[in-house]
């Protein structure tokens, strides 16, 4: 997908499962909760996460369904599905692993070599 | 669920789209709404928070266009939109959207008339269900240099009785019949064939019925079905018509059917069918070696041409090994199969071949011509797509698009290029020799042929759309919009790249002019050669006594003897006669015969040679020259001295070193030995170059000739031969009163003058170097035109540098040298490359050309002038205008 730039390939997906895991949301507060739990450290762009969206609806990850926002507008709200949340986990873990492996090769040391 | 998510969002995306787009649209919005009622809570003014908050959001164009690209049927979606976009991009510039289609609508209507044809012809023949799964029974004697020939009766008797390999079999002789019903007595063509002949093809009657068993027996033949054609001419097209008598040859015929209009076998000319009925001795195993049938079958389904082939040949051993007779084994006599499509492919199939080939060529340019097109055209559109890219079109998403575009193009070119092929198969068909002759619906636009349309046109898009398509996708957006529309590096390299396309054109060119050039000089030297006899001021007619009326050898020769007589005393005739065969009427039978005391020994099958019954007047009218003894004269009467006349190769061959006068000859057993009288020249028979081919019959070319008294033996049919000082046309009145005279009930046919009859076998070799000469012209023509695009659009692409060139002191002969220099280069490559291409490709011709090498330097040289020629006439009008060009308003004009 083009310019997700500022996030490794990928992780769009997982930060936008994690973030809908923790309640449902719409779209706009899909973003700042990705804002919010990353302490602004992951910027999404706007524009790239509808796309990122839809593509997790089609696929079967998420669900989507109008209701109504606290400001009493009409909102899209997405869900996760049982898929979805299976695929959550499966993420987390293996980005876990690879985090665990990163760490291990960034801190090899000369003499432990 | 994930496949059921992703059908549901198929669905979804399919048909309720506008739902989608407005489910789309809201959610954004409502996005943006909420992310500037946040910020105003921060303390902004309404107007700054809706700005930042659109702002943050980006392009929400882009952001739309992203998640419809998520949509499964995008691909379906914007294929529509694009087809929607490529109809207005192309109605946006007529003038390119009408050359372009034309120029592909030649091409792919040149190349669909042609595969029509031989659609229509060999691969798939209207009125004939599976024409894969017939077969026609051939036989051969090596011996006597007779590769393919008809069947017997009792050849076709075996073939006919292996019903584990023929569903169904039947046999077929031509047969023509005197039709009198009105003031003119007319001859019918017609076939008599065994019961089963309209099963072998599946086709079935349009009214009635089709022969029974019980029919199809000896003196029970009264039974008649019609063609369509003959239908319509004769009855009108009656739905009345069975039952109805009509009289054939004097006898009674009922009406039992009438055949669709697309069944014609085995002759497109053909008005009727009657059945064969022959008596159960023709099938006997002594009437084996007189093929006088063509014999057809259709295999039982599931076994293949090469089993039932397999299973002839293992028939033919029965007469091989027949104890009875060496014959068979004497001759290298065998049994074959030839599938039907490759049986009336076969001679036409080189010209055919060449013709496809010429027609691909002019494709070819055509493509070329079209991306020379679309290249001028990307230079114009470069800012557009950069434009587009830069605002976000995906490069996938753009190449997609111009492919479209280009499909539109081609869908056009599809449907502009049937018109055209079902226009030019009319056109060409009013010149189409006598094996063509047939209408339109002969060669219909049928599924195979729509098909390969389609293949043919969506290739040439493939082909055109690559040279644009490689340019877009190694552009550079930013160059693009820089470029200012002249001396930049990628105008360059397309510029280089249609002069590239255009040498291939005409070099493309070159090759077919060369192979037109070659064709064309092989007719003229075919057209110059002598026949041997003196075919001017000679008309002939043929004439067939019905058996019913003429029942004995003296009523035949006394009805010839009187129509002779009154020719030859009738005002203009200097001479006149009769005979069978006559030559040019494509008939020319052969027989063994014997000759007196020349044993035959063992593995030797006999003396060979084609036979003629003649009259005296035969010789003198057609002016065949007598090189020693004499001709036939009146005293050679029934009951007088047999005799007989061979010509010289004859003589050479079975009398090399003697005086073949005074020897004797017999065709059967029983004939009383015929005295040799004289020996005549050789004359060309069936056609003017090449061997005298067989066309059916026991027929065949052998090394001589030997002739018959017709007024001595018997005369059931003949040509009439008139001869006189001038136009021949004169005595075609004279010959039909003679007849009429005699009989009033006996109709001439086939009336025509022995010129015309020779010109009528060059049509094949005319009309296809005619076809070849216009298919030249249009690559010629083709690739001039791609030659004057380039010259102009490199002109208008220099004005300014001419106007500079101008100011400073150019004169317009140096700037028409310097435009003209640069096509004469292209014509020069063009022509190298061409003249290269074609001394490998016209090899591919030696087998059609008469005379003339393939690698004649005359034609060679020939088409290069004249592409040069067309070349510097193509670039000179564009390169006056250079010369018209304004400094001032040259160098002002930016």
């Amino acid at each position: 997908m083009p310019d997700q730039t500022d996030l490794l390939p990928g992780t769009l997906d997982l930060l936008i499962l994690k973030a809908v895991s923790l309640g449902s949301l719409h779209g706009y507060g899909v973003l700042l909760r990705i804002e919010q739990i990353s302490r602004g450290a992951f910027l999404v762009e706007q524009g790239a996460l509808y796309p990122a969206l839809f593509r997790l609806v089609r696929q079967g990850y998420l669900k989507a369904s109008w209701g109504t926002s606290d400001n009493n507008r009409r909102a899209k709200y997405y869900e996760l599905t049982s898929t979805g949340r299976r695929r959550l986990r499966e993420e987390q873990t293996s980005w876990n692993r690879l985090v665990a492996a990163m760490g291990t090769v960034l801190g090899a040391e000369p003499e432990e070599v | 669920m994930k496949l059921f998510a992703y059908l549901q969002s198929l669905v979804a995306s399919l048909f309720h789209r506008d739902q989608l787009e407005r489910d789309l649209d809201e959610e954004l919005r409502a996005h943006v709404a909420q992310h500037s009622a946040d910020l105003e809570r921060s303390g902004l003014s309404p107007a700054e928070a809706a700005r930042r908050a659109r702002l943050a959001f980006g392009s929400s164009a882009k952001a739309t266009e992203s998640v419809r690209e998520q949509r499964p049927a995008f691909f379906l979606e914007t294929l529509v939109q694009d087809f929607r976009y490529g109809l207005r991009q192309l109605r946006r510039n007529p003038g390119f959207a009408v050359v372009a289609v034309l120029t592909l609508a030649l091409g792919i209507g040149a190349n669909t008339a042609i595969f029509s044809v031989v659609n229509g012809l060999f691969l798939h023949p209207p009125g004939v269900k599976q024409p894969d799964r017939i077969v026609v029974q051939r036989v051969r004697y090596g011996k006597l240099g007779l590769k393919s020939i008809s069947v017997s009766a009792p050849d076709f008797a075996q073939l006919r009785d292996s019903q584990n390999v023929a569903q169904s079999a039947a046999l077929e002789t031509e047969a023509d019949f005197n039709y009198s019903a009105g003031a003119f007595p007319e001859r019918l063509r017609g076939a008599m064939v065994s019961w089963q002949w309209f099963d072998v093809f599946g086709a079935r009657p349009l009214l009635g019925r089709a022969f029974t068993p019980e029919e199809d027996q000896p003196k029970a033949t009264h039974e008649v079905v019609l063609s369509h054609a003959a239908w319509q001419r004769l009855f009108g097209g009656d739905p009345q018509i069975l039952g109805r008598t009509v009289r054939l040859n004097m006898e009674d015929f009922r009406v039992i059917g009438v055949m669709p209009p697309g069944f014609a076998w085995p002759n497109p000319k053909i008005d009727l069918w009657t059945p064969l009925g022959l008596p159960h001795d023709a099938f006997a195993l002594d009437n084996t070696f007189n093929e006088s049938y063509l014999g057809v079958a259709r295999l039982r389904p599931g076994v293949s041409f090469a089993q039932a082939n397999a299973y002839t040949k293992v028939l033919a051993h029965r007469v091989i090994d027949n104890p009875a007779s060496t014959y068979a084994k004497d001759s290298q006599w065998g049994m074959f199969l030839v599938p039907l499509t490759s049986f009336v492919f076969g001679d036409l199939q080189t010209p055919i071949l060449i013709l496809a080939g010429a027609v691909a060529f002019v494709l070819l340019i055509a493509c070329a011509n079209i991306a020379g097109l679309l290249l001028a055209k990307a230079a114009s559109r470069s800012k557009e797509l950069a434009l587009r890219a830069a605002l976000g079109g995906s490069r996938a998403r753009l190449i997609l698009q111009t492919m479209t575009e280009n499909v539109v193009l081609g869908v056009l070119g599809i449907i502009v290029g049937l018109l055209f092929a079902r226009l030019g198969i009319y056109l060409s068909l009013v010149a189409a020799p006598p094996s063509f002759e047939s209408d339109v619906t002969a060669f219909p636009i049928d599924g195979y042929v729509l098909s390969f349309t389609i293949v043919i046109g969506l290739l040439a898009v493939l082909i055109f759309a690559a040279a644009p398509a490689w340019h877009l996708s190694n552009s550079d957006p930013g160059d693009a919009l820089r470029e200012s529309g002249r001396s930049s590096t990628a105008g360059r390299t397309r510029q280089r790249f249609r002069s590239f396309l255009v040498a291939g054109e005409l070099a493309l060119g070159l090759v077919l002019l060369v192979g037109t050039g070659l064709l064309l000089k092989s007719l003229s030297r075919i057209s110059q050669v002598n026949p041997g006899f003196q075919p001017h001021g000679v008309m002939t007619a043929g004439l067939a006594l019905p058996q019913s009326q003429y029942d004995t050898p003296e009523k035949q020769i006394a009805f010839f003897r009187a129509v002779l007589d009154r020719l030859a005393h009738a005002p203009g005739v200097t001479s006149a006669g009769a005979g069978s065969p006559l030559p040019f009427t494509g008939n020319n039978p052969s027989a063994s015969f014997a000759i007196e005391g020349l044993p035959v020994g063992p593995g030797d099958p006999g003396p060979w040679g084609d036979v003629r019954y003649v009259t005296p007047g035969y010789f003198t009218s057609l002016g065949i020259p007598l090189l020693k003894g004499r001709y036939f004269t009146d005293a050679d009467r029934t009951g007088s001295q047999a005799v007989a006349i061979i010509d010289e190769n004859m003589a050479r061959q079975y009398w090399p070193n003697e005086d073949p006068i005074g020897k004797q000859l017999r065709r059967g057993n029983r004939d009383p030995w015929a005295v040799i009288v004289g020996v005549v020249g050789h004359i060309r028979f069936t056609q003017l170059a090449g061997d005298d081919a067989s066309t059916g019959g026991s027929q065949s070319s052998s090394s001589g000739v030997y002739y018959f008294p017709m007024l001595q033996t018997e005369a059931p049919y003949g040509f009439l031969i008139a001869k006189s000082e001038g136009d021949p046309s004169a005595l075609s009145g004279t010959l039909r009163q003679a007849v009429h005279d005699v009989d009033p009930n006996q109709p001439v046919s086939d009336m025509s003058s022995m010129d015309a009859r020779i010109a009528e076998s060059l049509r094949p070799q005319r009309f296809a170097a005619s076809l070849l000469v216009v298919f030249a012209v249009l690559a010629t023509g083709l690739s001039a035109v791609g030659l004057y695009g380039l010259v102009s659009y490199s002109v208008a692409q220099r004005t300014s540098e001419v106007g500079i060139r101008m100011a400073l002191g150019a004169n317009r002969t140096d700037i028409l040298r310097m435009v003209l220099r640069e096509s004469a280069r292209l014509a020069l490559i063009g022509t190298g490359v061409g003249l290269v291409v074609g001394f490998f490709i016209t090899r591919a011709l030696q087998s059609v050309l008469y005379d003339v090498s393939a690698y004649d330097p005359g034609s060679f040289a020939g088409a290069a002038i004249a592409l040069i020629l067309v070349a510097l006439l193509a670039s000179y009008v564009p390169a006056r205008k250079a010369t018209r060009v304004d400094p001032i308003v040259a160098l002002r004009y930016e």
